[in-house]
């Protein structure tokens, strides 16, 4: 699913924010302006431009899927439009800096050292424009929560704007480290807001390696249990490849004994995009290598009553006994199948493969 | 059985806090005379005598003499952490200071 | 060593590693040929070779070897890479003790003293049933369950005991109401429990206690021969009558919400095979091998139903070798002190077993009220003043507030002394978050309630329980199964 792209808009502005009116014509899009920043009406068209129209912009078919409601991102000057909310996903996201305190081996998201404070202003515009009837968002980036201010602003917009909807921020929690940070936090917040954090290891020298910061599990740690202290929802999540793939059991005793408040762990197979496409033939083993762990892991975090899920592995590189935890973990937009998947009969339970893997050497798919 | 302790090597609260489990099986007697502690270990009635209790006694004497290092080491980030644990019962709700009767 | 191609600008492992340590406070003593067991206060445990133990608090470890990262997970030692392994340690340390400052849960109410059994080792020294004098009164029992709510808890346990509770019914029936008119306004967590030996129980009886969703603890000691030899009920077999009565009170309040005690006597040593095996046949996942208690009639029969802490010791591990192999063969069952000690190695919570506390938990977390209005600190304390023995009786409903009891000199000065920190032999045992004070146990055995760990029979006992379940750890099918029995 494609969701940006460029096209000459005719005329000059500061980017905006613009949703997608009710759809009457099949060919047509109408977008109005959300932004306080001005922008203007548009159309856009997927057939002929239609001179007669005045703001109408032809873009390519592969956008027939917007919806009302969608939210699209115009910036007229460097001429891209790019898809920031869609009404029919449930992958939704606030995006808030490719800046990162970690750069971990396998990351999807390789941080950029930019200044792009630019998103705040627009993460508090989208907010507002937001359905309130949204189900789930999530908060990312690079490490979200580098900013503090900008990342508070986020929440307590969050928890006004859209107080029904669940949010899911993913951060190393390593900001948490700082307790008038995690006060002011758990403020804004309240148990509609999970935290999903990272853990590479039970001890710094194996997590730290996969950061590839010092002092990366010191301040993760911490910042947990000051997350617990101020009761707010924390998970966490295990990216699963060469350095975790055997200490799978020993990471789930370490939460059990050392983060029992944990409210799910979640272990995932790799994406292979980012960093863990370019270090994937050094990262990626085959799944067998960790069924025995994984199992292991998964029976005690299930027995202590903590919830627990299998992310991105196909259900046919799973084994028997691991497959209710497997789950529909991918965004619809970068999920695919492969055509040998056609005639499998747990297709419709299956979360698929990420688009990145096509191209891939083959990672021994089959159908069941 | 009698046995000798160097009190330069080892000083009589070691000594005394090795003893301790073997008293379940021996009456211990210790007597000092300059450098020296002497132990004399007799087995009470109906009790296990234990191979070589000699050899089993210094061993004991080394591990006394270790925890009793570790202890004085670790004593200050034992302060910590009993400190650390303690403050999460003060900082709770549930602790804060009931009013001055006492009622319940 | 692990690296990533350097392309990336990855480090190495190396570049990671500390430049050296300190160990945390933890106990240790030799576990057999070759190793050494640690435990620390936040219920760690490692075991290390005597090489690597020698190296360790030498400060000689190699710092990026996987004993010195297990030990640095496992907060036995910390170094520069930061605090977090103090921060674990008291917050692990927090959450056992948060059970044991939410104060006493347990409230046990003995309705009476009658009976209609003569178990060769009751602790009751229980009355034949036709003897009012022994039950409870009404004005006793209002003046109990002020007391109850007085406790800030808010999770309460009601637990019947006697005698025979079913023998004063009526009583348990005003206590259940009063409480749970009281619980309008209180809004706490309350379980009833009733412990009978199911010899006879009525259907209003039932009716009642599965509109209260009470909990029913029974009596199962093996086999009907080896349970009516040590239960002996007049012209009846008193395991016929449990095992039809199971049945009926399982019928009306579900499986779940029965459980049965076990009584080891001498006659049991040579049977645990069987003993397991008519739990099974009985339908119970769980059983308790529990040694037998120095109270009470078991006392004066020693004679006859008392046995060396060695046999029990052998008993316990032939027994919990037959429930292993019972769960392989695909039928699940727990043992109730290795379940316990399982929690508390693999989890920071403390279950709050009364027996178990340190600080002890007697008074402190349990409550008996006799049947003639005496408080009691634990059902064992409440036995011994059976046998005219008072020290642990804290005072009587009538008389003493809830704070009153808590915080008397007698309960205090108990405690005090039976902190494991402060007692010879527990002070420097690994084992410490595994075990716990038993003030009554010691004083009935040794005639002092802070007890000689070198002479304590309980010691001994728990030593060699926990030491055979850490071995059975290291055996991947035994610990497959023993992680089951995790809640």
């Amino acid at each position: 699913m494609q969701l940006q792209a460029k096209f000459d808009f005719g005329f000059n502005s500061e980017p905006f924010l613009a949703k997608v009116g009710k759809v009457s014509d099949p060919d047509v899009r109408e977008l109005t302006p959300v932004s306080t920043t001005g922008g203007r009406p548009l159309c856009l068209s997927f057939g002929e431009k239609n001179d007669d129209v005045p703001n109408s912009v032809c873009v390519g078919r592969q956008f027939s899927y917007l919806a009302e409601g969608d939210i699209v991102r115009i910036d007229p000057n460097a001429g891209e439009m790019r898809v920031v909310f869609r009404t029919n996903s449930i992958h939704n996201v606030i995006f808030m800096t490719e800046r990162c305190n970690c750069r971990c081996i396998m990351c999807v998201q390789p941080p950029q050292n930019v200044d792009d404070s630019w998103r705040n202003r627009e993460n508090l515009e989208l907010i507002a424009a937001l359905p309130k009837d949204l189900k789930t968002i999530c908060v990312t980036g690079g490490e979200p929560t580098l900013n503090k201010e900008a990342f508070l602003n986020v929440v307590k917009a969050l928890a006004e704007h859209l107080p029904d909807t669940d949010v899911h921020i993913l951060s190393n929690a390593r900001t948490f480290n700082d307790v008038p940070f995690v006060k002011a936090y758990a403020d804004a917040t309240n148990n509609r807001f999970t935290i999903g954090v990272p853990l590479h290891g039970v001890e710094p020298q194996a997590h730290d390696f996969i950061a590839r910061s010092q002092g990366a599990f010191n301040q993760t740690i911490n910042g947990l249990l000051n997350l617990a202290a101020n009761k707010r929802q924390v998970e966490i999540r295990v990216v699963v490849h060469r350095y975790t793939a055997e200490h799978l059991a020993d990471i789930a005793e370490f939460v059990v004994k050392n983060l029992p408040f944990v409210v799910h762990v979640a272990f995932m197979g790799m994406e292979p995009v980012g960093y863990a496409k370019s270090n994937f033939e050094n990262l990626h083993v085959p799944e067998s290598v960790w069924w025995g762990g994984a199992a292991q892991a998964c029976k005690l975090l299930d027995a202590v009553g903590i919830p627990v899920s299998i992310y991105n592995v196909p259900i046919c590189l799973l084994r028997e006994d691991l497959r209710l935890y497997s789950r529909q973990s991918i965004s619809d937009w970068k999920r695919t199948f492969l055509p040998i998947c056609e005639t499998c009969k747990a297709k419709n339970d299956c979360c698929g493969l990420f688009e990145s893997f096509a191209g891939l050497p083959n990672i021994g798919l089959k159908a069941k | 059985m009698q046995t000798v302790v160097d009190s330069k090597i080892h000083d009589l609260e070691t000594v005394k806090e090795a003893c301790f489990w073997f008293t379940s099986d021996y009456l211990i007697d210790i007597q000092t005379s300059g450098d020296k502690y002497t132990l004399s270990f007799s087995l009470k009635e109906g009790a296990h005598d234990t191979k070589d209790i000699a050899g089993e006694f210094n061993n004991a004497l080394i591990e006394t003499s270790i925890r009793r290092r570790l202890r004085k080491e670790t004593e200050p980030i034992r302060n910590t952490i009993l400190a650390c644990t303690l403050s999460h019962f003060i900082n709770t709700p549930a602790a804060a200071p009931k009013n001055g009767n006492g009622a319940e | 060593m692990e690296t990533v191609p350097s392309s990336q600008g990855f480090k190495s492992a190396d570049s990671f590693a500390p430049k050296g340590y300190a160990p945390m406070p933890f106990n240790f003593k030799r576990l057999d040929d070759g190793r050494f067991v640690l435990g620390n206060l936040s219920g760690d445990f490692a075991t290390l070779t005597d090489t690597e133990f020698h190296l360790f608090v030498d400060g000689k470890l190699p710092v990026s070897s996987a004993t010195y990262r297990m030990l640095h997970s496992k907060c036995f030692l910390t170094d520069d890479s930061g605090d977090w392994p103090v921060r674990l340690a008291a917050s692990k340390l927090a959450t056992r003790l948060e059970r044991n400052s939410e104060l006493t849960s347990l409230f046990i109410f003995v309705v009476t003293l009658r009976c209609n059994c003569s178990c060769q080792y009751c602790q009751v020294s229980r009355q034949s049933a036709d003897r009012l004098s022994f039950d409870m009164s009404e004005a006793t029992a209002e003046q109990a369950v002020g007391l109850v709510f007085s406790s800030p808890c808010p999770c309460i346990k009601i637990e019947f005991q006697g005698g025979e509770t079913l023998l004063n019914f009526e009583l348990i029936k005003r206590i259940t109401n009063l409480v749970e008119a009281r619980n309008k306004t209180a809004v706490r967590n309350v379980e009833f429990v009733v412990a009978t030996n199911l010899i006879e129980i009525s259907d209003e009886q039932l009716t009642f206690l599965h509109e209260h969703s009470f909990y029913v603890s029974t009596s199962l000691d093996g086999p009907a021969s080896l349970h009516d030899m040590n239960r002996p009920v007049i012209g009846l077999s008193s395991h016929d009558a449990a095992e039809r009565n199971i049945a009926r009170v399982r019928a009306a309040l579900g499986n779940d919400h029965v459980s049965a005690l076990l009584t080891v006597t001498r006659s049991s040593l040579d049977k645990p095979r069987e003993i397991v095996a008519e739990y099974q046949r009985q339908g119970f996942h769980e059983i308790f091998l529990r040694a037998i208690s120095p109270f009470g009639y078991a006392k004066r029969s020693v004679g006859r139903t008392g046995y060396s802490t060695d046999a029990y010791i052998e008993f316990f591990k032939l027994g919990l070798r037959e429930i292993i192999e019972t769960n392989k063969r695909g039928y699940f069952m727990a043992e109730s002190a290795t379940a316990l000690m399982l929690g508390r190695i693999f989890t920071p919570q403390n279950e709050g077993f009364v027996n178990l506390q340190n600080p002890a938990g007697d008074g402190m977390m349990c409550m008996v009220f006799n049947y003639d209005g005496g408080v009691y600190l634990s059902d064992e304390g409440r036995m011994l003043a059976e046998n005219g023995d008072y020290t642990f009786r804290l005072g009587n409903v009538g008389k003493c507030t809830f704070r009153d009891l808590l915080t008397s000199d007698k309960l205090t000065e108990i405690v005090d002394d039976t902190m494991l920190e402060g007692t010879v032999g527990c002070h420097a045992c690994p084992y410490q978050t595994l075990c716990g004070a038993d003030p009554v146990y010691h004083y009935a055995t040794q005639g002092r309630w802070i007890g000689n760990r070198a002479t304590s029979s309980f010691c001994k006992r728990q030593t060699a329980k926990i030491e055979h379940v850490l071995k059975l750890l290291e055996n991947p099918e035994d610990k497959a199964v023993l992680m089951t029995w995790l809640h």
